[in-house]
């Protein structure tokens, strides 16, 4: 019953979208305010009526109603309340309910802020992000519906896929949604701001704000699903060029390069039309990769679903993809920059290098994604576009990105001074040369990662100077204390230096990279009971496995037991306990490794079989340096974003744009 | 000016030679790497190229399940028979198809693959130069322009433009 109120909410949500879209269009070509407020008003209704479909759902998850099918596909009177809760996006129908909720509920709060700068944009942004709510709730009602039932309910559920029940699993896919579903609202703005062919930067304000809000939860959930592919795939590593984590990958790659050549357009007035093109080819990957995803058109470790929804979601980007390059194309001589060009050796210079490499990287990543699906269209292959492919195309550049990061705030607007850099260079180059020397003092061989370290350095090296640079310039200056003026300078430039410190971030992530790819180690070894072997500095002896209890009643549990000794000293470093976790309902097998090393280096067992009861056994032992320095890179990053978002100083917003009033819309 | 500038060159000089003294380090390791082989397992460095048909995504040497084990334990005999770590990689290609490699051969259709995204990268570079030249063409310079800012605006001795930079936004602020 409760249930049933919950799909009724759903089906209900779809008018009021339509009603918001109408109804905030023709308020704008009446200029009636009420009519405006009106569509508003429904727009922010969509979050309560699906959040009331998610309670339904719940309702029925947590009563064990397994007369949902939703419900017996992804719980069973086995599974703890908890994992009831969160089977809410265990599986296709109930996630895409989820997905619903969350991007209502980005609607909800973009709608709910303070409106009078924007109003000119209002309706059509609300009437654009109704739109693809709509959409996504017909997905949930015709082809995806989580409140369909079963004619005759069985006893029991299957219980949640074994390997969503890990904590990772748990945020990654609402922080990973929020991520997707948050580019609405900038793209609604960009949306908006075409319709009313502006010229000015009005969109760009707001849509830079939410676009770094989407941003960072897509980074966030791009990191958590590399550890949680890390914990649970039992393989040593945390990123595969998966489809599914390439789908992520793409947006997050546009939606950089715009955040960056927004800049571009706020100091120089220039490159108006390419941040359009930007958001608007931003949103379209978004809906492509959950068509990727949801579609089940391509395997992965990742997807957990087969279904029809090809069709829906292609007819829906080339309708979005279309209208959004008519408006685009339409209006590109309103776009037209303000200032021009003077130099390729200028901030504007290495900007539009570094916009050129995103979007070229999230080309290349989208080719390697899609050329399976193409292959087999044609001939019926169905090739596999591994790592090797993306290591030797996007990754250089991507390695080159790096290296802009580090020498682009040396450059001035318009025309730079090589002389400058040169002399700006000469402490991070000495750094630079001690970091190398010492490596290859201390045994490292290899030139690739010899050279990455280095630019890693330079890079990481020269943002810190930033810091340092601006601290000192105010200490000089304003003469105040050393603690004081690095407070002020980040005050006052909060979105300069937040980003800078998501730069060191990325650095940080690209030396834990380059430490795992190139220093990463890993061997397979079939040994009897207390033999031992060694890989790099460690030996490992095999003590023996036992059936331990399973973390969770549908499953059996047996556990390796190797004592951790160190290969040249002998001394104890630790034991460590890989477990084989066996799910007959699901029939599945879960490894989940065994962990010891040090923060530096991570050594990760898993126990891949074993033959007379434990008399032989196999393992997989993989050796991750700097591993960890992935995990690291990924919170420095989101410490940036808190940097740079947390507080905007108003002064700064109201003198970045002058707003024209639209005429017969009184402001408040 | 001048004096500055004679001051700058020993430091200038110094830069130079370390970049020199790296790129001779690096190239030396580089060398003293290539001579040193690598006694690591050979039948995990041939599953490493290989794509395992059960787990989607994973080559075959990460992959645990008892059909990647089958084929470990084929690459083994192989191995034991005698053949090469080409030959065994032919082997599965010809049993296969290329499918069953981790890096898609760069040969026949599959080249389209490794050819597309070097020309993205040339028309995106290219475009873009080419619409900035356009717009440094037709638009004047603009009276409202951004001026160069530089260190002469300043009552203080500056080190450099950069800094000057810095300490007018300090000023500003």
């Amino acid at each position: 019953m409760i249930t049933d109120v919950g799909l009724l909410a759903l089906i209900l949500a779809l008018p009021v979208c339509l009603y918001a879209a109408v109804v905030s269009v023709i308020g704008a070509q009446r200029n009636d305010d009420r009519l405006v407020q009106s569509g508003r008003m429904a727009a922010m209704l969509t979050f309560p009526l699906v959040l009331a479909a998610c309670l339904g759902l719940w309702f029925a998850l947590l009563t064990f109603d397994f007369g949902v099918k939703y419900v017996a596909d992804v719980s069973s009177r086995a599974t703890p309340v908890f994992f009831r809760i969160t089977a809410l996006w265990g599986s296709q129908n109930g996630s895409i309910l989820f997905w619903n909720l969350v991007m209502s509920a980005f609607i909800f709060v973009a709608m709910l802020r303070s409106w009078d700068k924007d109003k000119p944009l209002l309706p059509y942004v609300t009437a654009t992000m109704a739109l693809v709510l709509g959409f996504f709730i017909i997905v949930n009602l015709v082809a995806a519906n989580p409140f369909e039932r079963y004619a005759f309910p069985p006893d029991d559920g299957r219980g949640l896929n074994p390997l969503l029940r890990h904590p990772g699993m748990i945020i990654h896919p609402p922080v990973l949604y929020a991520g997707f579903t948050g580019f609405i609202v900038p793209y609604a703005f960009c949306i908006a701001s075409l319709v009313t062919r502006r010229n000015d930067n009005l969109w760009l304000r707001s849509a830079r704000r939410w676009m770094l809000v989407g941003w960072v939860f897509l980074t966030a959930g791009l990191i958590l699903g590399g550890r949680w592919a890390h914990d649970v795939l039992g393989w040593g590593g945390y990123w595969g060029w998966d489809p599914v984590e390439n789908k992520s990958l793409v947006p997050w790659l546009i939606g950089t390069a715009f955040l960056h050549s927004a800049m571009i357009q706020e100091k120089r007035g220039m490159f108006k039309n390419w941040n359009v093109l930007l958001m608007l080819l931003t949103f379209a990957a978004v809906i492509w990769g959950t068509a990727v995803v949801r579609s089940g058109v391509l395997t992965s470790v990742h997807a957990f679903a087969q279904s029809n929804l090809g069709p829906m979601f292609l007819s829906f980007i080339v309708v979005m993809l279309g209208v959004s390059l008519y408006l685009w194309l339409t209006r590109l001589d309103v776009l037209r920059s303000e200032n021009r060009f003077d130099s390729g050796f200028s901030r504007e210079g290495i900007f539009l290098l570094q916009n050129v490499l995103f979007v070229s990287t999230a080309l290349t990543v989208f080719i390697g994604t899609i050329f399976p699906i193409i292959t087999e269209a044609i001939n019926g292959t169905k090739l596999t576009v591994g790592p090797p492919f993306y290591n030797q195309t996007a990754v250089p550049q991507l390695v080159i990105l790096v290296f802009l990061m580090g020498v682009a705030p040396l450059l001035a607007w318009r025309k730079a001074n090589g002389v400058i850099l040169g002399r700006m260079s000469i402490i991070p180059g000495l750094v630079t040369v001690a970091v190398v020397l010492l490596l290859v003092v201390t045994g490292a061989q290899q030139i690739i990662p010899l050279l990455l370290f280095a630019l890693c350095t330079y890079t990481l090296v020269q943002t810190i100077l930033e810091y340092t640079r601006g601290v000192a310039a105010r200490v000089r200056v304003a003469g105040e204390s050393v603690p004081l003026a690095l407070w002020h300078l980040v005050q006052r430039n909060q979105r300069r230096y937040g980003g800078y410190l998501i730069h060191i971030g990325v650095v940080l992530l690209a030396i834990g990279a380059t430490g795992k790819g190139y220093y990463g180690t890993d061997v397979l070894r079939n040994v009897a009971l207390n033999d031992s072997f060694s890989l790099g500095n460690y030996t490992f002896t095999y003590r023996g496995i036992k059936p331990v209890t399973c973390e969770f009643t549908d499953c059996q549990s047996v556990q390796a037991a190797l004592l951790v000794t160190s290969a040249s000293d002998g001394h104890v470093i630790g034991g460590v306990y890989p477990h084989r976790d066996t799910y007959p309902v699901q029939q599945h097998t879960a490894t989940i490794a065994g962990l010891t090393g040090s923060f530096n280096e991570e050594v990760y067992v898993i126990l891949g079989g074993w033959e007379n009861n434990g008399a032989t056994a196999s393992f997989q032992v993989y050796i991750n340096p700097l591993i960890n320095w992935i995990w690291v890179g990924g919170v420095v990053m989101i410490l940036g974003f808190l940097v740079a978002f947390w507080k905007l100083e108003p002064a700064l917003v109201a003198q970045s744009v002058k707003t024209p009033r639209m005429a017969g819309v009184p402001s408040k | 000016m001048s004096a500055n500038m004679s001051a700058n060159i020993p430091l200038r000089r110094l830069w130079v030679v370390s970049l020199i003294a790296c790129v001779l380090w690096l190239i030396v390791a580089g060398i003293v790497q290539a001579q040193t082989p690598d006694p690591s397992d050979r039948v995990h460095d041939i599953a490493k190229q290989l794509n395992c048909p059960t787990c989607a995504g994973r080559n075959l040497a990460d992959c645990p399940t008892d059909t990647c084990m089958q084929w470990k334990q084929e690459i083994k005999d192989q191995l034991l028979a005698g053949k090469s770590q080409q030959e065994v990689l032919d082997y599965f290609q010809a049993r296969f198809g290329p499918t069953v490699l981790q890096e898609p051969p760069k040969e026949g259709a599959i080249l389209v693959l490794w050819v597309l995204p070097v020309i993205g990268l040339v028309a995106l570079a290219a475009g873009g130069i080419l619409v900035l030249r356009r717009v440094s063409a037709q638009r004047p310079k603009t009276a409202n322009e951004m001026p160069v800012t530089s260190g002469q605006a300043l009552d203080i001795e500056v080190e450099d433009e950069y800094v000057a930079r810095l300490e007018e936004e300090v000023r500003k602020a």
